[in-house]
């Protein structure tokens, strides 16, 4: 028998029970659904990470933080010598970074810049113009990560007093739109050593979206912090920072792994390189949509038996047709083949109209969630559905029906013609 | 087609419960030949042409093909076998009444793998034989038993097989039906030369025959020309 014709039978042969066609192709249908939305939210998801933190844009940026020995929740480890030399972190004090570490990365082989990473404490912001202040516990450093700027532009290593303003702050401080507030002056005020209140000068440079993560984070260049932490801290607290940002001069991602070495054995330090940074965001969003694939396939495997039922029901029924197939010269793997296709069909158009329906609920939660909760996240849609999603749906639950299938299948293909034949 | 039947024996159920269908049953029936199955109920026929036409294996003794033993044969040979060589008339129509006539007609050759427009071509011509053309549309299941019964010679003529088997063929029919289906059977056995192979209880049937072999429990009791 010819594939094309195994296909046409099968579908006919499905078309002929309808009310118990659908009975069983609804039980896919919700595993369908719910396994297309999930992925379609694993991947909006995915994609407004991808766009928030930079599609890892900046291979060769590493961060370098002093290694943590120690069980951070140190309870099994045995107590140790205390020795002052050692800069190891235990449970109640992260260690840090100084200057003398700053000098040991720079000397490693093909470092082209190490930069502090400081977070400087800071009360408040204003507009220069304006006597109102916002408060604002902390400012960062520029991380080379692609922010997703509403207005203006990125930070430069060059930079003096250069702000990049996050969009949550704009109404407060009185900008009516993002572009009015690139080359404002803004004064951040900040307490110095002895506790007195300073203010500092800056020029916004760019303003970033609000993003899922934070609604937005002060991002400063590094003159500017230095300058702070100086007056802020003096002495010691100024040359101590929570980590490194350590820039290789070849930027390609096939190095990545060999400079991440090669940082980890310059001393005792922890390497984390962006890519690693946004690698570990991304498993925590598969994590979430992994776990509620798993209703969906749960779902599936109850669909499943569903199917195994409707055709074991369906051999029963046909046993003298098979019979008188199998008597004309039909063979055993056609037998088999045309019971199998027959579910695979059940999987095909289950997932085919479960996808459409998933494609429909998509538009619809997109359009509600883009006027409600998702309001301010302009880059961020909640659900795509890829062709990659919808491809391995719909293999994935033909692959599960054909499974389902073969226990029919080959009771089908098994049957004695005569027997068969014999039947009343 | 030479199809010879040595010492054949067939043997139903297991153990305590054993049956024997067939005990040592042995003829040859030659090319283009006519032959009748003639006995009492439960006396062999239908299994003895079940062996024959490889529908059913034979516990001892051979059946053979043109001098060829055919339980040597492979699965998907014998398959092909009755599906190319050997056309079938079962005592109850098979026919799927969800159906068109056509699609029952074309069935031994979708299985074969005949493209579809040969398919309905040949299909059509042997609607034609059995005088059904006007009928190639209608729901199987909406013909009258006389019509039925043309429909499955129809779709056992489709291959052009070598071989026709048909187990009681007038055995749901009324004289008038049975006479025409009897005809048709015979006006192909001479114009074509198919050999038919007739199980039947219709004497008029058998003596129509050219030979008529006859079974009682299980065994070849006398064999008539
Ligand atoms: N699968 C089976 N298991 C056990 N016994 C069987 C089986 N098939 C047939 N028989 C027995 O074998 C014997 C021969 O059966 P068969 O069908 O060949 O008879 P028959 O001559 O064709 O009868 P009829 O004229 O009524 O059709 C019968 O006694 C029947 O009960
Ligand atoms: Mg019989």
């Amino acid at each position: 028998m010819k594939a094309f014709d195994i296909v046409r039978t099968a579908n006919r042969n499905l078309l002929r029970s309808k009310l118990r066609t659908s009975l069983t192709i609804s039980a896919i249908f919700i595993g369908a659904f719910t396994l297309t939305l999930t992925n379609a939210l694993g991947d909006g998801a995915q994609d407004y990470l991808n766009r928030q933190l930079g599609n890892v844009s900046a291979p060769g940026v590493f961060y370098v933080v002093p290694k943590l020995n120690d069980n951070l929740f140190a309870s099994n480890a045995e107590p140790k010598e205390y020795d002052p030399a050692k800069k190891e972190g235990n449970s109640f004090q992260t260690p840090s970074m100084t200057n003398d570490d700053l000098n040991i990365l720079k000397k490693v082989e093909g470092v082209e810049l190490v930069r502090p990473y400081r977070t400087v404490s800071t009360e408040y912001i204003r507009k220069g113009d304006q006597l109102n202040k916002l408060s604002l516990s902390a400012i960062n450093p520029y991380t080379s990560l692609n922010l997703d700027l509403a207005a203006g532009r990125l930070l430069k290593t060059e930079d003096k007093n250069a702000v990049i303003l996050p969009e949550n702050y704009l109404k407060p401080l009185g900008f009516a739109k993002p572009a009015d507030a690139v080359n404002a002056s803004i004064y951040l005020g900040y307490r110095s050593a002895v506790g007195k209140i300073e203010e500092y000068k800056a020029t916004v440079v760019g303003v970033m979206k609000k993003n899922l993560v934070t609604e937005g984070e002060f991002h400063v260049d590094d003159y500017m912090l230095q300058k702070i932490a100086q007056q802020q801290g003096g002495g010691r607290a100024a040359d101590q920072f929570a980590a490194a940002i350590v820039t290789f001069k070849d930027t390609v991602p096939e190095k990545e792994n060999e400079q991440k070495q090669r940082l980890g054995s310059a001393g005792s330090y922890s390497v984390l390189s962006l890519k690693e940074q946004v690698a570990t965001i991304n498993n925590v969003v598969s994590a979430i949509t992994t776990g509620l694939s798993l209703v969906g396939l749960i779902a599936l495997f109850a669909a499943s038996f569903g199917i195994i039922n409707t055709l074991l029901m369906s051999v029963y029924e046909r046993t003298k047709e098979i019979g008188l197939m199998k008597a004309l010269g039909m063979h055993r793997s056609s037998v088999f083949l045309l019971f199998a296709v027959e579910a695979m069909l059940v999987g095909f158009w289950g997932s085919i109209v479960a996808i459409a329906a998933a494609y429909g609920t998509s538009q619809f939660v997109n359009d509600w969630a883009a006027t409600s909760f998702l309001k301010d996240f302009e880059s961020f849609t909640l659900l795509i559905i890829t062709p990659t999603n919808v491809l391995s749906v719909i293999g994935l639950i033909m692959a599960i029906a054909f499974l389902a299938g073969t226990l029919p299948a080959i009771k089908a293909s098994r049957l004695n013609p005569i027997d068969a034949l014999r039947s009343e | 087609m030479t199809l010879k039947a040595q010492l054949v024996t067939k043997v139903y159920g297991k153990k305590s419960n054993v049956f024997t269908a067939l005990k040592g049953v042995s003829f040859e029936i030659q090319d283009g030949e006519s032959v009748a199955i003639i006995g009492k109920s439960g006396s062999g026929k239908s299994t003895l042409m079940h062996v024959l036409a490889a529908l059913d294996h034979a516990d001892s003794g051979v059946v053979s093909l043109n001098g060829q033993d055919i339980s040597k044969f492979s699965p998907t040979k014998l398959d092909t076998l009755r599906n190319q060589q050997f056309g079938f008339i079962f005592q109850q129509f098979f026919l799927n009444g969800r159906e068109s006539v056509l699609e029952n007609v074309m069935l031994p050759l979708k299985i074969s793998g005949t493209p579809a427009r040969e398919r309905k071509e040949r299909a059509l011509y042997a609607l034609e034989q059995v005088d059904l053309s006007d009928k190639a549309k209608n729901k199987a299941a909406n013909l009258s038993g006389g019509q039925k019964q043309r429909v499955c010679i129809a779709r056992a003529l489709v291959t052009k097989p070598s071989i026709i088997f048909a187990d009681e063929p007038t055995g749901n029919l009324d004289s008038e039906n049975g006479k025409l289906v009897i005809n048709l059977l015979f006006d192909l056995n001479k114009a074509k030369g198919i050999t038919l192979i007739i199980v039947t209880h219709d004497i008029e049937l058998a003596r129509l025959c050219y030979r008529r072999l006859y079974m009682k429990d299980g065994k070849l009791a006398e064999i008539k020309r």
